[in-house]
């Protein structure tokens, strides 16, 4: 009987339960914007297709009654925040609904970031955020050195004389690594050399690295990933904010940031940016300038808009820069075109005009469509010694999609099509090129994202038709699983493509008395890529740490090869006859070792190897294929002082043949033989960083390549440049020793 | 000498105990809004004299200073509050702070 009590009571706590949870739901809704969630004031929820519903109070809980039947889809609205909805299957249900605040146009969802670097476990892609105040860790000075504090992705420079730096990403190089800003591909063809330093630093808010198969909603291009941009957005910006920059190798800069509120419709942000070096470095004595001198003015203004269910912006930026450098004692109006001194200058104009629009459905809120475009300018003049090379692109890109779900929400499709249209006129000495590319696309995406948030899929594919290459296809992949909360696997495969640009994407080889011989037309490169990550997230000692492993593999059908191996006198451009890949291996973990105190360790394997005309299959030059990093970061309590360094380790590298005893070299067991291949040593780098807050600003002091470590002579026959031993690309190394740089950073309400 | 060492050691105990800074905890609840507010708060707080550490939990809006009780006192810090243009228990905001608040920060202003 006693048993049966029991079981009484509990059957009537139960029908008690089930009798009161009927009438009425109760849940929370919160608002995320740039990695910050928080209670929703205000929101409307209903069921759909009724007029039961219930408005948030000042904590974001509401509740509401239930509906007619289960399962039922709750609509949730706010103004500012992209609309969403979840199923619901009973009344037992915990919910807890996360909006997306509006204002970047659901560009990229920036997950909950409390760490300065963010692998999230709940993305579908391997991504990697980095937030501000990972950036502030590189407090110098624009997008190439943003990734200095980051194991992932690797910035070298070019050559030895333009200061133009590349990333590499996957091992790499970044050509094959897709730029966007703000989700809109950017600084793409000829702004490639350069395009690094056309976004300041300052401007940014968070950076996300995806690795392997992307989205195919942005086209073709991203083979090995895609890095997304950020910029600052206009509810985290104070009136005005100042930035001033100054190095030892006398740079200085100036970042400057208007924001205004013009309406409660328009919302009005400027970007400017000033920068210049007049010093004439020349540390090792070479009389080559270690580093162009230079100025830059930049901008950009963002005019966004936000009415009923219309939003949008309009960005327009702009840019001049003129870098000019060489020899210490070239002169441009005397000296150019001649032997006297060897000199170059580069001089762009670049401007850009971006639309963003969309709509939103109140009605059926997880529908929404957009319109993006973005037209280009982008013009160098330029010369090299005695090589002239001008070049312009005009680039026109236009993508509509649209949002929605199948069934439920779990299930989500988009759908789009975009034109991209590119139109290329270089000259190279005498020679002209022109190239028109003109490309229209469709695409679709299916998502589907567990409630639970354990199964994620995104399964895309394109069609474009290329007016030169014909029909491209390109599929991609990517799943992801939760195992437990805290072990997430994520495994991605794709298809990508990418037109090379012969002098763009080498403008380094311009800058050696190598004479370039194009043995064939070049053809559209292609390439697969998969790839596998586990991410493991742990406690030692109450301390939260994590473990992710990657292995990426890339796998090219076509690429221009760029041997630099066959011939000491000459560079050969030609379409891959045999196979070139990729593999990168790398594994990161981090720890919070102290309260306030994190350390990163990373390694990464990068075997990169490409068949060579004559050569046989040999590992890539100039990238290491070893990289060790180690990261420390501490704030004290109150967060007033802030302190970072990281040390790097790059292993040895092959060096492009400039000694003409490749002869030596025959097939594919290039390895064992101990070739004639040169070899760079491996080398440790240093950057450390301090940071003051003080009440109305923030001070900063730091130092790269602390250690001085420096590659002697990066400049090969730098003694006679007209001579046929000069070459300025072997660059393996830091080319300048330590160098130091403060900066304040001010926001006036 | 062994009065000396008395007196020394008397001397030393009351200069520690003049050093070691009475700590205390006082929350206030103020009218946060948001995530900005949290920091905008914080870092306010932080660099007020006395203070070791403020946390505020953007849920409860409920701030929580940890504060030196000889440098400072829990009035000086509601105070402290009002400055940054938000309300502390029953003291009103600074009006001027809370004009110069970007929008978001205002109160029903989320």
């Amino acid at each position: 009987m006693k048993k049966y009590k029991f079981l009484i009571c509990l059957l009537f706590c139960f029908v008690c339960g089930k009798i009161f949870s009927q009438t009425k739901i109760s849940g929370k809704v919160l608002s995320s914007y740039n990695s910050k969630t928080e209670a929703l004031f205000g929101a409307s929820v209903h069921w759909e297709n009724t007029s039961v519903g219930a408005v948030t109070n000042e904590n974001g809980e509401f509740t509401i009654n239930t509906p007619t039947n289960f399962p039922s889809n709750l609509i949730v609205n706010s103004l500012e925040h992209i609309n969403d909805s979840i199923l619901v299957r009973d009344s037992t249900q915990k919910l807890s609904i996360v909006l997306i605040k509006s204002v970047d146009l659901k560009a990229v969802q920036v997950v909950s970031n409390k760490n300065s670097t963010e692998i999230s476990t709940i993305k579908t892609l391997n991504t990697e955020t980095l937030g501000e105040p990972e950036l502030l860790k590189a407090a110098c000075c624009n997008l190439s050195e943003s990734f200095e504090t980051n194991p992932t992705v690797d910035v070298n420079y070019s050559d030895a004389i333009t200061g133009a730096k590349e990333i590499q990403m996957l091992g790499l190089s970044g050509n094959y690594t897709q730029l966007l800003g703000e989700a809109i591909p950017t600084l793409r063809g000829l702004a490639v050399p350069f395009g690094l330093n056309y976004i300041p630093g300052s401007w940014m808010t968070s950076i996300q690295i995806s690795k392997g198969a992307g989205s195919v909603a942005n086209g073709y291009e991203a083979i090995t990933g895609q890095i997304n941009i950020e910029f600052k957005k206009p509810d985290d910006l104070p009136t005005l904010f100042l930035n001033v920059f100054e190095d030892s190798r006398g740079r200085s800069e100036l970042n400057a940031i208007l924001n205004t509120s013009i309406s409660k419709t328009f919302h009005n942000t400027l970007f400017t940016h000033g920068s210049f070096r007049v010093a004439k470095p020349d540390h090792n004595n070479d009389e080559f300038l270690d580093q162009p001198q230079y100025g830059q003015v930049n901008f950009f203004n963002r005019l966004q808009f936000r009415k009923g269910d219309y939003e949008g912006q309009i960005g327009v930026k702009g840019l001049y820069e003129d870098r000019i450098g060489g020899q210490t004692s070239f002169n441009a109006n005397k000296d150019r075109g001649t032997t006297n001194a060897y000199g170059f200058n580069v001089k762009t104009i670049r401007g850009e005009l971006i639309t963003k629009s969309g709509k939103v459905y109140p009605a059926t809120p997880w529908k929404s469509m957009g319109l993006q475009t973005s037209t280009t300018y982008h013009d160098q003049q330029s010369y090299f010694g005695l090589t002239r090379y001008n070049a312009k692109q005009v680039s026109f890109y236009g993508n509509y999609s649209l949002i929605g779900i199948l069934g439920t929400t779990e299930n989500k499709y988009k759908v789009g099509a975009d034109y991209k249209f590119d139109d290329y006129n270089e000259s190279l000495n005498d020679s002209i090129f022109t190239r028109i590319e003109a490309v229209p696309g469709v695409y679709g995406e299916y998502t589907f994202s567990g409630d639970d948030h354990k199964l994620g899929v995104i399964a895309g594919s394109r069609i474009d038709y290329h007016n030169l290459f014909g029909w491209l296809y390109s599929p991609r992949l990517n799943l992801k699983y939760n195992f437990t909360q805290n072990l997430i696997v994520r495994a991605s495969g794709g298809k990508g493509y990418r037109t090379p640009n012969l002098y763009a994407d080498n403008i380094g080889l311009l800058i050696s008395s190598k004479q370039l011989i194009v043995e064939e037309k070049p053809n559209i490169e292609a390439a697969w890529n998969g790839g596998l990550n586990a991410t493991y997230k742990f406690k030692i000692i109450e301390k939260e740490a994590s473990l992710s492993v990657d292995f990426y593999h890339t796998q090219f059908e076509n690429q221009l090869v760029v041997d630099q191996y066959r011939r000491e006198d000459a560079v050969l451009y030609y379409n891959l006859d045999g196979s070139s890949t990729a593999n990168s291996f790398q594994t990161t973990f981090t720890y919070e070792l102290i309260n306030n105190l994190d350390i990163k360790f990373s390694y990464k394997l990068d075997d990169v190897q490409t068949s060579f005309k004559d050569v046989g299959t040999v590992q890539r030059p100039l990238i290491a294929r070893e990289k060790l990093f180690a990261n420390v970061g501490y704030k004290t309590k109150k967060e007033l002082w802030w302190f970072d360094a990281t040390l790097q380790w790059e292993g040895p590298k092959k060096l492009p043949n400039t000694t003409g005893d490749m002869h030596h070299v025959h097939g594919s067991d290039t390895h064992s033989q101990n070739t004639m291949i040169e070899t760079a040593p491996d080398f440790f780098m240093l950057n450390a960083q301090v940071t003051k807050v003080f009440r109305k600003f923030e001070a900063y002091i730091g130092g790269e390549n602390l250690l001085n470590f420096t590659q002697h002579n990066p400049i090969v026959g730098a003694e006679n440049p007209f001579g046929n031993n000069f070459d300025a690309t072997r660059v393996w190394g830091p080319i300048m020793g330590t160098m130091i740089y403060g900066g304040i950073r001010v926001s006036i309400q | 000498m062994k009065k000396l060492i008395r007196l020394l050691f008397v001397g030393i105990l009351f200069c520690v105990n003049n050093v070691v800074a009475q700590t205390e905890v006082v929350k206030i609840k103020t009218s946060a809004q948001c995530e900005t507010c949290k920091s905008t708060i914080e870092k306010h707080m932080n660099f007020e004299k006395g203070v070791k550490s403020a946390e505020l939990n953007i849920e409860d809006k409920n701030l929580t200073v940890t504060y030196d009780a000889k440098k400072t006192t829990p009035e000086k810090l509601r105070i402290a509050v009002t400055k940054s243009g938000y309300d502390a228990d029953s003291l009103l905001a600074d009006p001027k702070a809370y004009e110069k608040l970007r929008k978001c920060c205002k109160k029903g202003g989320h």
